[in-house]
């Protein structure tokens, strides 16, 4: 393996870091914030690529101001989904929400196939597979731009939650549910609202993904499982861990399969996944929280 | 997001301890003895009991071929959620990665028959051997994690297993999966039965159902003993539990490789009883997450919670998928979510605790518990 | 002690009555879809058919192809009078469950249609997995079984008697894509070879290896990438600095969507890229827009292919595509063809065995030898069909053009393909 292929195989795993922690960081938020793990996270991607991909098949509207509908839409679709049926058991043991969760999932994926088919679709524009050409290296410019447009929602939802009054009270209930609720605090609307801001995070990273990978209505246990692990990775409910999550699980993959063959790049990120948590189940950031 | 002032909501239920958890045995037996209590102490139940094992083994003899299979395929899978119920329902640790067992057992069961030439019962032993060893082995540092941590390192685990025995062809054929060849039935049975076809269905049907069984009574054994209260403690309070000078490492170890057996052994009769195994099918997610689904419906931590939510489950999978070809898994998933908001302790704690009388608040109460 | 044994004993009884009811609740069930049979007129019975087939998961587009094609078999034989053999008319009604992609509950549920619907024959499930874990259930009831998806020879060389399957071998499909390589003036000399790690994507890779050998061309990188893959840059970079001549990509739509995306993210420009099976389904095309020109794929079946039954059934092979856009509104392809063919096939075999018992059509089976809207059709000891050639296609201008067999071509390979940049 000589280092121009290695260095090559950094920067696509950096690329593919980005659709990673784009993926992660609505999923860590819901995590650290309520507790809940969201297995319906990657149904939400999977609604957000069929509605850029649908808007931009119907509408003729470019996939990157499809995002934003994509993400006012899971945004809404959040907060009802919270508000009336999570709710309703969020205090309950991890395990029971995480079945719940699931139970979405289902409903949303076959509900999904049934009005979409099986079919594998993606948006193909007159950007798609174009790139700048630097040196030895290709730098496509819709990854690039998924992984600039990963470290803006990251520092967004770092300033949202660090300088706004709504961003205090979400930190507030992470941290002490009965004291928030104690300051007068609607704990019921902060929790609707975080799930909301993570629906409509994940909507962004469907709606990426449309321009960048194949999608079908199943495609979003994918997600799922790798959110888990950059979420692990990063350390739970610490927004710039998702983002660095994101970026280490996109190269070790890559750099993993450039050395040991491609038949290992998804083994390796569930070995690491297993590794950190054993040798440092904080994350590779640390205890640092929302606070 | 200020709002006028509400009553404080309880601490989380998750936090509460356990009542069940320091109960003593003996005080099931307190309650005044009622007409229903001298009816369960008398012999009734254990005619009950012989009439209702006697009527099972029956089952491959009167049943449709079709019928057999799914009854094997459920005691297969109420095996595993009772394995799992030692250490999810017992310690509370929620393995979501239990299904790497059940596919360790396979893939050794089925290589050491298919490369090395080895005995079906023996093959069995090697896939129980290794599960055990994996167990212990990555049971110690696993289980210092708590909580999400553990459920999440489990669930990495399979996974990872998934991908090596994919990508690890040259042993495992990868992709491509492994022809595990059919077991000569017993002459026995094949006389009896008259053809190696009924005599196959009923080897498997039988050896499921006495794996369950022996599963549900090693769960009783554990929970009635010391390392039941052991976990029970851990689960309520583990700091609480080291100081009482329980051992937790060595007791979550000890539940951890008990319940990766059963598992291990449904993976090896799976192997020969299906004959084809690949890697996206012995570590389908899917088994971790009905195990878990199984038990919690039914009522975790207790004996019968895996096999009256296994039941319900198949039979209510089993309905649907009769009755709407292309939208059953939507109504599968939308039970589970009523399950999960209506019954979120299982259906077995509906019946226990003996009739209440039925009042708008408790009812309201029972619903609303782990609301916000 | 006692009462411990009450709870055992209530347990264990309401544990019976309710697994006894779920038997009891499966053989009642509502029959699951299928084609109706309108009512029967003087003197016919029905034959019934079972599929299980998946209908919800990863393969649910596959699933729906196969119905959709057997449905098409089902009700064309219906409106043309039915099946007749040995003096008495068969209407065919189908019987379908869905497995959910799920091996284990496939093989569960052609047990289910064999033993309580009592289906006297059965089509196959979805790919080489799934119809070989099934074709363990099937020999064991002696119910033939015809497979429009398998085509590895492994899952034929098990033994099975009663497995039938109308895809030609994977090594014709290897065979056939090398020689059409090697009709160009300079033939390539080196290829990659990118596999999904999956039972038939290998097959098919394996067997274009074999072929390349033979005729003394040199792999120079052959990796598998697991299943479920969300990224193919580091083999797609690793097989573009040995600068081969063919890359070879297999593996189902999704991963080969993805494959091509990335080799316009990379620049990886070989002289063709050849891969199977998802360039001939008409989303692939969809998702890549201009970007799946000069993709060539071999194939099982074309619109084009030069087939006819001659009028017995669908008439031509065009005739066939022509009807199923008719009613289902999206392209064929050849699953769908293949599909309607194992209807042709085992109608064939009923005429030819003069009954519908399963053991003597099997027999009728192995010596069949048919024309067929799908292709000629014959069994090799095996079961697999060898009669049927293999069709290659070249993406052009969006269109597939068929650019072998010579008989069928539409139009002529465009080798080398320009790269990226030159588009």
């Amino acid at each position: 393996m000589d280092g121009g292929l290695l260095a090559q195989a950094v920067l696509n795993g950096l690329l593919l870091g980005g659709i990673y922690a784009l993926v992660a960081l609505g999923f860590s938020l819901v995590w650290g914030v309520m507790n809940v793990i969201n297995v319906s996270h990657g149904a939400f991607v999977m609604l957000g690529a069929f509605t850029t991909y649908w808007l931009f098949v119907r509408v003729g509207l470019d996939p990157f101001l499809g995002a934003p509908v994509a993400m006012a839409l899971m945004f809404v679709l959040g907060y009802l989904l919270q508000k009336y049926v999570i709710n309703l058991i969020v205090r309950a043991p991890m395990f029971m929400t995480l079945i719940l969760t699931f139970g979405i999932n289902l409903v949303i994926v076959n509900l999904g196939i049934v009005a979409w088919t099986g079919d594998v679709r993606s948006i193909t524009t007159g950007l798609s597979g174009q790139g700048v050409v630097l040196g030895p290296f290709v730098v496509p410019y819709v990854r690039a731009a998924t992984l600039l447009i990963a470290l803006l929602a990251t520092t967004a939802l770092f300033v949202f939650m660090d300088r706004t009054r709504t961003g205090s009270a979400i930190r507030a209930t992470r941290m002490d549910l009965l004291a928030a609720e104690g300051v007068g605090i609607r704990i019921d609307r902060i929790y609707a609202l975080t799930f909301a801001i993570g629906a409509a995070l994940a909507g962004l990273a469907g709606a990426l993904i449309s321009v960048t990978l194949p999608i079908t209505p199943f495609m979003g246990f994918t997600y799922t499982g790798k959110a888990f692990v950059v979420t692990a990775l990063g350390g739970l409910g610490n927004m710039a861990g998702a983002l660095v999550g994101g970026l280490v699980l996109g190269v070790a993959e890559t750099v993993g399969a450039a050395l040991l063959g491609p038949g290992y790049q998804d083994a390796i990120g569930y070995a690491l996944l297993v590794l950190i948590l054993v040798l440092r189940p904080s994350g590779l950031l640390g205890r640092v929280g929302y606070a | 997001m200020l709002r006028r002032q509400r009553p404080a909501v309880s601490p989380p239920a998750a936090e509460q301890p356990d009542a069940e958890a320091v109960r003593p045995p003996a005080a099931l037996a307190a309650p005044a003895p009622s007409w229903g209590e001298r009816l369960r102490a008398g012999p009734v139940p254990w005619i009950l009991a012989a009439g209702a094992v006697a009527l099972l083994l029956t089952v491959p003899l009167w049943a449709s071929g079709y019928q057999v299979k799914f009854l094997t395929e459920l005691y297969m899978l109420i095996t595993m959620a009772a394995a799992w119920n030692l250490i999810g329902g017992l310690a509370g640790y929620a393995s979501f990665g239990h299904v790497a067992f059940f596919g360790l057992g396979a893939y050794t069961s089925a290589l050491t028959i298919v490369r090395l030439g080895w005995p079906f019962p023996l093959s069995l032993l090697a896939g129980t051997l290794v599960a055990l060893g994996f167990a212990l082995l990555v049971g110690w540092p696993i289980l210092r994690l708590r909580g999400h941590y553990f459920a999440i390192a489990t669930f990495g685990l399979a996974e990872a297993l998934r991908q090596v025995a994919m990508a690890a062809s040259a042993i495992t054929e990868g992709g491509k999966g492994v022809n595990v060849p059919a077991v000569p039935p017993p002459p026995v049975l094949r006389e009896l039965l008259g053809s190696s076809v009924a005599a196959n269905r009923l080897l498997f049907y039988a050896l499921m159902l006495v794996l369950l069984g022996a599963t549900l009574l090693v769960w009783r054994w554990v929970s009635r003993g010391r390392l039941g209260y052991g976990l029970r403690a851990i689960r309520a309070d583990e700091d609480a539990a080291a100081t009482l000078g329980v051992d937790c490492t060595r007791y979550k170890l000890a539940a951890f490789a008990l319940s990766a057996v059963p598992p291990a052994l449904a993976g090896g009769l799976y192997a020969s009883w299906i004959n084809y195994i690949d890697p996206v099918t012995v570590f389908n997610v899917d088994y971790s997450v009905s195990m878990v689904i199984m038990t919690l419906l039914g009522g975790a931590g207790l004996l019968w919670g895996p096999v009256v939510g296994g039941v319900l489950l198949q039979v209510i999978s089993e309905t649907l998928w009769g009755q709407f070809l292309e939208l059953h898994t939507a109504f599968l998933g939308t039970v589970l979510v009523l399950t999960v908001l209506f019954l979120p302790r299982g259906v077995l704690a509906l019946v226990r605790g003996g009739p209440r009388r039925p009042s708008l608040a408790a009812l309201r109460q029972h619903l609303w518990r782990y609301s916000v | 002690m006692r009462t411990r044994a009450g709870y055992l004993g209530s347990g264990l009884a309401l544990v019976v009555a309710l697994l006894l009811a779920a038997c009891g609740g499966g053989a009642s069930a509502p029959r699951a879809g299928g084609s109706s049979t309108a009512p029967q007129p003087q003197g016919t019975e029905t034959l019934l058919v079972g599929a299980a087939l998946p209908l919800t998961g990863d393969l649910a587009r596959e699933g729906k192809q196969q119905k959709d094609g057997y449905d098409l078999w089902a009700e064309t034989v219906n409106a043309k009078g039915g099946i007749e053999a040995g003096g008495k008319r068969y209407l065919v009604e189908m019987r379908y469950y869905d497995y959910k992609s799920d091996n284990t509950q496939a093989v569960k549920l052609v047990e289910k249609l064999i033993t309580e619907d009592r289906a006297q024959f059965i089509f196959g499930p979805f790919g080489s997995g799934a119809t070989l874990a099934a074709s363990a259930v099937t020999d064991k009831y002696e119910i033939p079984m015809l497979s429009p998806s398998a085509s590895s020879e492994s899952v034929y060389q098990q033994g099975r008697r009663y497995l039938f399957g109308l895809l030609a071998p994977n090594a014709a499909v290897g065979q056939a894509t090398i020689d059409l390589l090697f009709t160009l003036p300079t033939p390539p000399q080196t290829l990659a070879i990118i596999s999904r790690n999956d039972l038939f994507p290998k097959a098919v890779a394996q067997a274009i290896e074999s072929a390349a050998r033979a005729r003394g061309m040199e792999t120079v990188y052959f990796e598998e990438y697991p299943i479920g893959s969300t990224d193919l840059s580091t083999p797609l970079l690793a097989a573009k600095a040995r600068n081969p001549d063919i890359l070879v990509g297999t593996g189902y739509t999704n991963d080969l969507v993805l494959m091509t995306r990335q080799m316009k993210e990379l620049r990886f420009s070989p002289k063709a890229t050849v891969q199977t099976a998802g360039p001939t389904y008409a989303s692939y095309g969809e998702a890549l827009g201009a970007d799946a020109n000069y993709v060539v794929s071999p194939t099982w079946w074309a619109p084009g292919s030069p087939y006819t039954d001659n009028g017995k059934l669908f008439g031509t092979a065009a005739d066939y595509a022509r009807l199923f856009q008719d009613k289902y509104k999206y392209d064929v392809d050849y699953i769908a063809a293949a599909s309607a063919g194992c209807g042709a096939v085992l109608q064939a075999a009923i005429e030819a065995a003069g009954t519908t018992d399963p053991v003597r059509v099997r027999d009728a089976l192995a010596r069949l030898e048919v024309n067929t809207f799908y292709g000629p059709i014959k069994f090799n000891e095996n079961g697999q069909n060898i009669g049927t050639g293999i069709a290659i296609i070249q993406i052009q201008n969006g269109q597939q053009i068929a650019v072998a067999p010579p008989e069928a071509a539409t139009g002529r390979l465009i080798y080398p393909m320009p790269e990226w940049d030159r588009r």
